[in-house]
């Protein structure tokens, strides 16, 4: 099947699926309650230069900086309701083609599968869609798996580096994957070595520390906390550990194979 | 994935479905590879479980997300949306009105001051929170305007929703949401 076609057939073959899945997603995901926090932090920002919520209250009620200065910059040029679905879509389309580059083998037909798994999980394809910025964490972690697997350290360093602006949880996730991954590369790949020569180590380090710096300057400057309020506020709004957040777990776990029955009347096991 | 599904299960903070994204995606690595597998030398009795996953998946996708789209169009917007509107129309610009989640609220309100009771925008409640978990928004800060969430049908919601020293005037009611204007 490989050598039937050419380059730009093969490619086009590999992502259909992803760019159907994507194309009916756009139009099908509404947008979920919080991503319109966002939004109006940025409507707020644009349109009297104040960050915030309400006006001049100074509360770093977002989640995600990183996300919200994204969306402010691209909302300048375009609408905020079409930018946000634009950065989704980017997003969603760096998953698939990272997550079809993840396996070894890239035969058309092995691509071709991958891309269809990748486009039938709509549960997923449903929340890059909904405004939110969660999608931030697995793209971080199978950004920075691709980097170990092509050995580029620049990358791996501003994978994890960067994703702290995105979702501060995000390194819950990524750095024991990434952990995990240079454990299991040392071991049993010595084909496969993170390489970074000192040009590259400057480079990478220094524009890390620069959007991080820069971001951390705003938030300074412009909020009271430096810790976002939602995620202080939802701590403190203490959950205890019981049989109804381990069904809710099970049954966000298994939600892309859920049971054909209406989404949560299956706890999950 | 096994150190986020802990985090997830014993952070103590409140977990929502979004947060399973990287979860679905881990998922959908492993199913995958999975399929792959079966890939090798495909025969027909190999592609017929790859088939099955893959409606199964849509199947299951298709219906959380109408799940959600619903529940956005019945709460949301036809009660959430309504809301605002009924306030932004009724109330002058400035107005500080607590409501329970934010996001389409606010987009309606523009130009009142939304404050979301869990505290979002209110580092006076956060700490009173911090202190006793069971304060409430509006024993905290000043306001105007309380949209009260009730999902059954309340008898005196006025009494259910604000504590026993504040006094309210209900004044709309859209399903499960009650509005209540600060009476003292």
């Amino acid at each position: 099947m490989t050598e039937r076609y050419s380059g730009i057939t093969r490619l086009l073959i590999s992502y259909a699926p992803i760019m159907v899945s994507l194309v009916f997603v756009w139009n099908w995901a509404q947008i979920a309650d919080d991503a319109l926090i966002t939004h109006r932090y940025v409507e707020n920002f644009l349109t009297n230069g104040e960050p915030y919520f309400n006006s001049g209250d100074r509360a770093l009620g977002l989640t995600s900086p990183g996300y919200f200065l994204m969306l402010s910059g691209i909302s300048t040029v375009i609408p905020i309701a079409i930018a946000y679905k634009l950065i989704a879509a980017i997003a969603y389309l760096l998953a698939g083609v990272a997550l079809v580059h993840l396996f070894p083998s890239q035969k058309l037909s092995h691509r071709l599968i991958a891309s269809v798994i990748f486009a039938a999980n709509l549960h997923m394809a449903y929340w890059f869609f909904s405004g939110l910025e969660t999608f931030f964490i697995p793209l971080a972690a199978v950004g920075s798996l691709l980097a170990i697997r092509k050995g580029s350290a620049a990358l791996l360093i501003l994978s994890v580096g960067l994703v702290v602006i995105f979702r501060p949880e995000a390194w819950v996730a990524v750095l024991p994957l990434t952990a995990v991954g240079i454990y299991f590369t040392r071991h049993f790949d010595q084909n496969h070595r993170l390489r970074m020569n000192r040009r590259t180590a400057i480079a990478s380090i220094t524009s890390l520390a620069l959007v991080l710096g820069s971001v951390s300057i705003f938030i300074v400057s412009k909020y009271d906390n430096f810790v976002p309020l939602s995620l202080i506020a939802k701590a403190t709004n203490n959950s205890t550990l019981g049989i109804d957040s381990i069904a809710y777990f099970s049954a966000g776990s298994i939600a892309p194979v859920n049971l054909p029955v209406p989404f949560g009347y299956v706890p999950g096991f | 994935m096994v150190v986020f599904g802990l985090y997830l299960l014993f952070s103590g903070a409140w977990v929502w479905g979004w947060h399973f994204i990287f979860v679905s995606y881990a998922v959908t690595v492993f199913l995958a590879s999975i399929s792959i597998r079966f890939f090798e030398r495909p025969t027909a009795w190999q592609v017929l479980p790859v088939v099955v996953l893959i409606a199964l998946m849509l199947w299951s996708g298709l219906d959380f997300g109408n799940a959600r789209n619903e529940r956005i169009n019945s709460f949301y917007i036809a009660q959430m949306q309504a809301a605002a509107e009924f306030v932004d129309d009724r109330y002058p610009d400035g107005t500080v009105v607590v409501v329970g989640s934010s996001g389409y609220f606010g987009q309606s309100t523009p130009d009142k001051y939304v404050h979301d009771s869990a505290g979002l925008f209110t580092p006076e409640q956060v700490k009173a929170k911090q202190n006793d978990i069971t304060t409430h928004i509006t024993d905290v800060i000043p306001w105007d305007v309380f949209v009260c969430h009730k999902d059954k049908i309340l008898s005196d919601p006025v009494s259910t929703c604000l504590s026993a020293n504040l006094y309210g005037r209900l004044v709309g009611n859209f399903g499960d949401l009650w509005i209540i204007e600060n009476a003292e």
